[in-house]
């Protein structure tokens, strides 16, 4: 069964509604500007033509689910180990999303998030979440450890991918809790979870874990938080932009009986048009 | 600043804006950039590029800019921006190999367009050189046109009046690399009657200005003058020696001639295979050789025409006694030679570093003979001259080296 806000005080589920809607207006607005400018730019690319900021989001949607972006395409010929990274980071991060769409629909809809079908559920996100885990841990440690011989710095990178890291870790911690408190029949359908909670009942009496749930349920959504409305303003941005550019390169080599991205000056524009009425 | 405000997105495109989102600083690019293999300069490296760029495009059109910047880009961080600009030889590399497929190499010539336009211009060495040269001679270099076949037209290669198969060197060719376009006339020649445009009507492509200095307000006088007077000749094959000119005339030129050429342009050795395969082309002499050939990046990563990567190993293939040996980068993922992009005339030591890598690489193969077909590459690999003294050209002459670098064209027309 879904446990939505266990254990959690109105007063501060009243917090998390404030931030929710605060993260969401910020998401909005930063990604609403970026639609904006994508669109400003000039009209000569014929696979964008005539498209405003929603057709863009449309086709970022649905590049994003080509086969070319979830397999990485581009990147598993340069590196198998970080096509890997990528590709796990990607289908985890969409599977956890898809799975909070799922958990809200649940609560706030209609249940269907009950008996086997929710087991199921709770197994792949937490196979999801493991996976992102991994792959932002193999991200950090390839930033920061085993550094690439040539490499921009870039301090925003580090907060990124720390971030994205401690958003799956806390969520970890606050389902381990859960389970270690609740002790729930089939908790192991929740493995990552439910080691998570092994250890926290080594370490923590059972009287503290519900004040500790509190703590870090609440660390878990601002960070979740956080991350979700830095997205528009920073590097990851590149979710919603690097499947077109993957795509519009594929379509490169196709499409040269004229170039489709040139780009005329005004004055440029005015001298041909001059010559072909001649 | 200017008493308007420069608009860093004004002319960019769709694509360009969507580009610089698009960078996930992978580092990928890094590994195979020939400026970061003899350089330890990152800002001049793609994702530094990209990132800064990005930057002055948020900090003077978002929301972002407005709320958490001056909302104005400097002239000292203009400046700094140029100097990593132009420390690139342009052969997109970074773009073959980017994970998330971002057209480096359009994307680099579209922003140096774009400073063009700014107060910070282009490097002097180009806005003195091939720009003001263009204006005065219609070519990047500081000479008559009149004269230029002089340079290199054998006296025994006679020129029809008219022809189908027309004859473009290239400006590169004749003022830096001539041996290039002598080696082209022999080897057409020898098959049949072709033509060229008259010296002083043979301008040049316009690729320099686009790519060198960024100015592109030359360029529909420039091709409407051109395609007039290749028709004139009656041409119906344009055969270009140089890789650079070929991406422009075959793709640049319809959009601001506004239709389809009246001609074909085709390269070299695309037409030398074609008529190798059919026997056309025949040579007489024998040779026992290992070669290697290398692909300019104008051929292997061209800015907006199809790869030509099969066509001189074809050729080469039909010549019984040349082993071909390729490099461990070859073909879409070849080496620069550091020599396009304004590189010689901004940067000139790190391009002759760049150069010797190639040269390096090509020696590994253990052939007798490197092999290329672009004047930039012949110029910077086989003559190592540069704009301005440089000490690793020096350092580089001295090498007691067996291996020769030659044009695949003058190469061929010795077997003649």
């Amino acid at each position: 069964m879904v446990a939505e806000f266990w254990n959690i005080p109105k007063g501060l589920i009243s917090v998390f509604y404030v931030f929710a809607f605060a993260t969401v207006i910020i998401f909005v607005l930063g990604f609403w500007d970026k639609m904006r400018i994508w669109s400003k730019g000039m009209d000569v690319d014929h696979e964008l033509k005539g498209m405003g900021p929603a057709g863009l989001i449309w086709l970022s949607i649905i590049k994003f689910f080509s086969p070319d972006c979830l397999l990485a395409k581009r990147l598993f010929p340069r590196s198998f180990i970080r096509g890997l990274m990528l590709v796990g980071i990607m289908w985890g991060f969409t599977l956890l999303f898809l799975g909070t769409v799922g958990r809200s629909v649940n609560y706030y809809m209609f249940q269907f998030l009950d008996g086997g079908v929710w087991l199921l559920f709770s197994l792949l996100l937490d196979i999801a979440g493991v996976v992102v885990l991994v792959g932002t841990g193999f991200g950090l440690y390839r930033k920061y450890i085993g550094k690439p011989e040539r490499m921009v710095k870039s301090t925003q990178d580090g907060i990124l991918l720390s971030l994205l890291f401690l958003v799956i870790f806390s969520g970890f911690l606050v389902e381990g809790i859960r389970l270690a408190a609740l002790n729930p029949p089939a908790a192991d359908w929740s493995p990552i979870g439910f080691a998570f909670g092994g250890v926290v009942k080594a370490l923590f009496e059972a009287k503290v874990l519900s004040a500790l749930y509190i703590g870090i349920w609440t660390i878990h959504f601002l960070f979740a938080f956080s991350f979700i409305a830095y997205i528009p303003f920073s590097k990851y941005e590149h979710i919603f932009a690097s499947q077109i550019s993957a795509y519009l390169f594929g379509n490169k080599w196709k499409e040269k009986e004229i170039p489709s991205d040139w780009v005329f000056t005004e004055e440029i524009k005015r001298r041909r048009d001059e010559r072909l009425k001649q | 600043m200017t008493e308007k405000p420069f608009d860093f997105m004004e002319g960019l495109t769709k694509k360009e804006l969507i580009e610089l989102d698009s960078c996930t600083r992978c580092n990928e690019c890094l590994a195979w950039c020939p400026i970061q293999d003899v350089t330890d300069d990152r800002d001049a490296s793609p994702p530094a590029r990209i990132h800064a760029y990005k930057d002055f495009v948020e900090r003077t059109h978002t929301l972002k800019g407005k709320l958490f910047s001056s909302g104005k880009v400097t002239a000292e961080e203009l400046k700094s921006f140029k100097d990593s600009l132009w420390k690139c030889a342009l052969c997109g590399t970074c773009g073959e190999v980017c994970t998330v497929g971002i057209d480096t190499k359009k994307l680099w010539w579209s922003v140096r367009r774009k400073l063009k336009e700014s107060e910070v211009g282009c490097p002097e060495p180009l806005e003195k050189g091939p720009l003001q040269n263009y204006h005065k001679f219609r070519s990047p270099f500081p000479f008559p046109l009149g004269g230029k076949y002089k340079i290199w037209l054998p006296d025994d290669i006679e020129l029809a009046d008219k022809a189908e198969i027309g004859y473009y060197e290239g400006c590169g060719c004749t003022w830096d690399s001539p041996q290039m376009a002598e080696g082209a006339v022999r080897l057409l020649s020898s098959v049949g009657p072709f033509t060229m445009l008259d010296p002083d009507q043979s301008w040049c492509c316009g690729f320099p200005q686009l790519t060198g200095s960024g100015e592109w307000s030359i360029m529909a006088e420039l091709v409407n003058h051109m395609v007039k007077a290749i028709a004139d000749k009656g041409i119906k094959q344009f055969v270009i020696s140089c890789p650079m000119c070929l991406d422009i005339v075959k793709y640049l030129w319809p959009y601001f001639y506004g239709e389809e050429l009246p001609f074909e342009p085709l390269a070299i050795v695309e037409l030398l295979a074609e008529w190798a395969e059919e026997g056309k082309l025949k040579f007489t002499k024998q040779i026992e050789e290992t070669v290697t050939y290398h692909d300019p990046c104008a051929m292997a990563r061209p800015f907006m025409g199809k790869p030509i990567i099969d066509a001189p190993r074809e050729l080469l293939g039909t010549i019984p006694g040349i082993k071909l040996v390729d490099m461990d980068r070859h073909g879409k993922l070849s080496r620069c030679c550091g020599g396009a992009g304004g590189m010689r005339a901004v940067n000139s030591d790190v391009s002759a570093n760049i150069a010797k890598e190639l040269f390096l690489e090509a020696k590994r193969t253990g052939a007798d003979t490197m092999l290329t077909n672009c004047p930039p590459c012949y110029l910077n690999l086989a003559t190592r001259t540069h704009a301005a003294p440089n000490s690793v050209v020096e350092e580089w002459r001295n090498y007691d080296d067996p291996l020769k670098i030659n044009d695949i064209t003058q190469y061929l027309a010795a077997l003649l």
